[in-house]
């Protein structure tokens, strides 16, 4: 299935801001997320079409995937 | 004669010159910030804010004259947000911060100039009003945000996190949900923040999903243009809470980001 993934601020830095990718059926937004060598401790909100969703929620054909960072720095 | 008298005698054309706004504090014996006050409710605008004079009424800028605001950290976001509020005019800031400057913090913190070097953060904070706006009362503590200062926080109408531990962050939100005081969080890492306002909703819980053990923190880079513009914006919803202007951020959040120069479209809503 293809799933666009847009990725925020610094982990945009040697990936990609936006793609369209093509992943097996059963993925998770943790797949998508350690398949692109992020660790999970580092992300903070992800949205599926604009709506927050969990790290074991369940991708299906045609969503937009966002994922931001923690971004914990005062 | 009392005060609006000689305020409406030294102000012929409704503005109050900086210098006879000191000259009544003290000829009438009262804090700088009344006089100020006490002209505003007569429609007399101190010098000082006569550039505010098209953007606020008269009873605006007295209301954020009459305001209490906490900044909870003043290092990067909390030295730059406490700037913009001294010269805004908010009467009243707490500033609450237990650490001293150092010479890494000399790249980003406003309030972190040479001469600060060792000294506490939030006693540089108490230097700039007074060379800034002497009229502002702050009240400084040297300590982390903790329950013995919980009552004086609440006397808030406003807080906003500048905080750097994630940890910190959940304490604070959840007691600010428990005061019902609204809560305008800023973070800051290399060119990319956020900014979000917690008024009923649990921003911060959704922000930070998990508090990272100790041996998984790390300490960001932070450009200064990254504070500042994070800062600034923390600072427009704090006036808009103030003056009960609507937002588009409350009890919610946008992602900023300077590389790109893009700030998040709204959507991310809890």
């Amino acid at each position: 299935m293809q799933v666009t993934v847009k990725l925020f601020a610094f982990f945009r830095e040697g990936r990609f801001k936006e793609e369209e990718r093509e992943y097996p059926e059963a993925t998770t937004v943790s797949d998508v997320v350690e398949g692109l060598g992020i660790d999970l401790d580092k992300v903070g909100i992800t949205m599926i079409n604009s709506r927050h969703c969990k790290f074991e929620t369940l991708l299906q054909e045609g969503d937009n995937l966002a994922i931001f960072p923690v971004i914990g720095g005062g | 004669m009392s005060l609006a008298a000689r305020l409406r005698e030294k102000s012929p054309d409704n503005v109050l010159l900086f210098a006879d706004a000191l000259i009544l504090a003290e000829q009438c014996n009262v804090e700088l910030l009344k006089v100020e006050q006490t002209a505003l409710e007569h429609n007399i605008w101190p010098e000082r804010y006569l550039r505010h004079r098209d953007i606020f009424s008269p009873a605006q800028q007295h209301q954020l004259l009459v305001s209490t605001v906490a900044i909870i950290g003043c290092g990067g976001l909390g030295g730059q947000v406490f700037e913009e509020l001294i010269r805004l005019g908010v009467g009243r800031i707490i500033a609450i911060d237990p650490d001293c400057f150092a010479a890494h913090n000399l790249n980003r913190q406003l309030l972190c100039t040479v001469e600060e070097l060792g000294k506490f953060k939030v006693q540089a904070a108490v230097k700039r009003a007074r060379s800034v706006n002497p009229a502002t009362q702050v009240t400084p503590f040297a300590q982390s945000f903790s329950a013995d200062i919980h009552e004086e926080v609440r006397q808030a109408q406003v807080v906003i996190d500048c905080l750097d531990s994630i940890a910190d962050r959940h304490e604070l939100a959840g007691f600010c949900r428990t005061s019902r005081i609204p809560l305008v969080h800023g973070a800051v890492e290399k060119w990319f923040g956020q900014i979000g306002v917690q008024e009923k909703n649990n921003l911060i819980k959704e922000l930070y999903r998990q508090i990272p053990p100790q041996d998984k923190i790390t300490i960001p880079s932070v450009l200064s243009c990254t504070v500042a513009a994070v800062a600034s914006l923390q600072v427009a919803e704090t006036i808009k809470l103030l003056l009960n202007l609507d937002s588009p951020l409350r009890d919610n959040w946008k992602s900023v980001d300077l590389l790109s120069c893009e700030i998040e479209e709204l959507g991310p809503r809890p």
